[in-house]
């Protein structure tokens, strides 16, 4: 039997295993620490947020309602038109953002990999299924069709990581289909199954850990790509109104038409989505590197 | 008897066509015994291991009036049951090309391990002593237990091949080409293991190879594929001594012999059929340079003219005088 303590020594050496592939190159490593940054800021959201997200704030020293004010001590980014800080907005956005990013993620993942695991390896009419309903989400426009689920399931939360879940997934799915294609055509599939493993066995026991790398890849693309169709729909108003978003800051200034004018309000949400997905493809290009060493070469 | 099979048949659908891989093969197999399976590529050696295996891909069918293994019919079984009880446990494979055949991601030891306790209950200690043995039984270091595949030599993850299919102390061991890829040393360490394996654990085995020189040493007896079935079958020493067929006439005549050095060696000329339909014919008989009329109207019954010595040819009476013939060039260029 394993002990606990192996067991955690083992989970570590993959953390730190994980870590070195991240920051195998300079952009890996620049990726890395900007979203281990923004993991923090989400993580402690509440402690670091110094106002509440929807409550007026009123001038330290003129006692006036703070509307649209430029970054000041009192609010180091400025406030809105309805005098909310938007210190505080950028902090709890960060936390919707990446949790919907992460959330979304992970569960269109899920889904690409088992369709593209199970595609690949059963082929046939199941990949003729499968793969034509990829396609078939491939021929739909990417934001109108989240958007159209918006506003079917309703602006909640929960649709909208579902709804971004429910399209990222195509690509990471045809990908691991054909790395599974060429894996399972591997000696070492066939000797599994002529020792008797099942089908299942051998798709998450001896190929799942081969597309291991390709499968990293597309989670920290598909993350990267679930905060920029989450942005993109609540800047469009089909985000979840109770929760603020980067995405959705930026609506809020649209709406009140102060976009000229209130440049501290534009700026936070427009760079931090910009730094966060570009940090997560650096990740993914890491992770790219290592899965196909072949471009490192030509480094 | 261990394995008894009648009249196999395989054939592959493509392309509207059936090709017959393997065609009225019968043979039966003792316990204690290493039965070497010759032919050349294409006479359907591999696909005759899948079908004792049930790995053949799903254009392939296969048909056979029995395939008996321990008084069980593995064709009939359902597959669940033939998966969970025989493959492994009772019949295993090592197979073609054995370094490729661990996966690359999981060291050695704990992937047979792992193995073991998916496949039987048994502690994981247990199954890692278990591997242990297996290890030294098959010449292998124990300190080799925590390395990669790669971390390998061929030879090595031949015999850790050859570990995992004992595992479980089956009673057949099929092996694909088990040599071939290894240089002659490593050739020779591998089948004294073998040897050793047979005689200790009292399974038998089949070995597929093209190499007859290999089953010369090793095998008990030897069955020589051609056209997907066998056309001649006989112990070892009564092959080389007495060979029957043509085309066994033929095949000893294409491998050099240490006792007549600079001889010249006599090829076979043109090459296997490709058998689209079932004809009742000899399969050999374009190459055959003894053919009658009669070989091309009859598909040659095998008849005993030896000790269990088995042939499928017509002109088996004929076969010392024929045997005279084939040892000439002459024979086989005309």
């Amino acid at each position: 039997m394993q002990t606990l303590g192996s067991r955690v020594r083992s989970g570590w050496s993959t953390l730190h295993r994980q870590y070195k592939i991240m920051t195998s190159n300079t952009y890996g490593l620049i990726g890395f620490w900007v979203v281990a940054f923004f993991f923090a800021v989400a993580l402690f959201a509440p402690l670091l947020a110094p106002y509440p997200v929807w409550e007026m704030q009123y001038d330290a020293e003129t006692g006036q309602l703070a509307m649209l004010q430029a970054p000041s001590m009192q609010f180091p980014l400025g406030t809105t038109h309805l005098g909310y800080d938007l210190m505080s907005q950028m902090i709890m956005a960060t936390r919707t953002t990446v949790m919907i990013g992460l959330i979304s993620g992970f569960i269109s993942i899920m889904i690409g990999a088992n369709i593209g695991l199970i595609a690949g390896y059963y082929g046939g009419l199941i990949d003729e299924f499968l793969m034509r309903c990829t396609d078939i989400l491939y021929g739909m426009p990417f934001l109108p069709f989240v958007i159209i689920l918006i506003s079917l399931f309703g602006r909640k939360i929960e649709f909208v990581i579902l709804a971004i879940a429910l399209i990222v997934w195509r690509t990471s799915a045809r990908v691991i289909r054909a790395q599974t294609i060429s894996i399972k055509q591997r000696q070492f599939v066939t000797a599994a199954r002529a020792r008797g493993c099942s089908h299942l066995r051998i798709i998450y026991r001896h190929i799942l850990p081969n597309v291991l790398p390709l499968l990293l890849l597309y989670t920290s693309f598909n993350i990267a790509w679930s905060i920029v169709t989450e942005a993109s729909a609540s800047f469009l108003g089909f985000g979840d109104g109770d929760t603020i978003s980067w995405g959705g800051m930026l609506y809020e200034l649209w709406l009140s038409g102060k976009t000229r004018v209130a440049w501290w309000w534009f700026l936070p949400p427009a760079a931090c989505i910009v730094a966060l997905v570009t940090s997560l493809v650096f990740i993914s290009r890491a992770y790219e590197e290592y899965a196909n060493p072949r471009l490192r070469e030509t480094r | 008897m261990l394995l008894d099979v009648r009249n196999l048949g395989v054939k592959y659908r493509m392309d509207g066509q059936q090709i017959h891989a393997v065609n009225r093969l019968s043979f039966q197999l003792e316990e204690n015994e290493i039965f070497g399976v010759v032919g050349e590529s294409g006479c359907g050696k591999s696909s005759l291991i899948k079908a004792l295996l049930r790995l053949v891909a799903r254009n392939g069918l296969v048909e056979a009036d029995s395939v008996n293994f321990q008084g069980q019919e593995l064709l009939q079984m359902p597959m669940e049951e033939f998966r969970k009880n025989i493959l492994w446990q009772k019949i295993a494979l090592v197979p073609q090309s054995a370094m490729n055949s661990l996966n690359p991601v999981y060291k050695v030891g704990p992937q047979i391990v792992e193995a073991i306790c998916a496949h039987v209950q048994m502690p994981d200690h247990q199954a890692r002593d278990r591997v242990h043995e297996l290890f030294e039984s098959v010449g292998l270091q124990k300190d080799l237990f925590d390395s990669y595949p790669h971390q390998f030599s061929g030879g090595m993850r031949q015999r850790a091949m050859i570990a995992m299919a004992l595992a479980l102390d089956p009673q057949l061991i099929i092996m694909d080409e088990p040599t071939t890829g290894l240089d002659v040393l490593v050739q020779d360490k591998i089948l004294k293991t073998l040897r050793r394996i047979k005689d200790e654990t009292k399974c038998s085995m089949m070995i597929i190879s093209h190499d007859i020189a290999i089953m010369s040493e090793i095998a008990t007896r030897i069955g020589v594929m051609y056209g997907g079935s066998f056309v001649e079958i006989a112990p070892t020493m009564d092959l080389f001594k007495d060979p029957s067929h043509p085309y066994t006439m033929g095949l000893t005549n294409a491998f050099p012999s240490i006792r007549e050095l600079g001889k010249e060696l006599i090829s076979i000329p043109g090459s296997p059929p490709v058998m689209v339909r079932e004809e009742n014919k000899c399969w050999f008989e374009p190459r055959c340079p003894f053919a009658a009329d009669g070989c091309r109207q009859t598909f040659p019954a095998a008849t005993m003219t030896g000790a269990n010595h088995v042939v499928s040819c017509l002109r088996s009476d004929e076969r010392e005088m024929l045997a005279q013939l084939a040892k000439e060039k002459a024979t086989w260029t005309s």
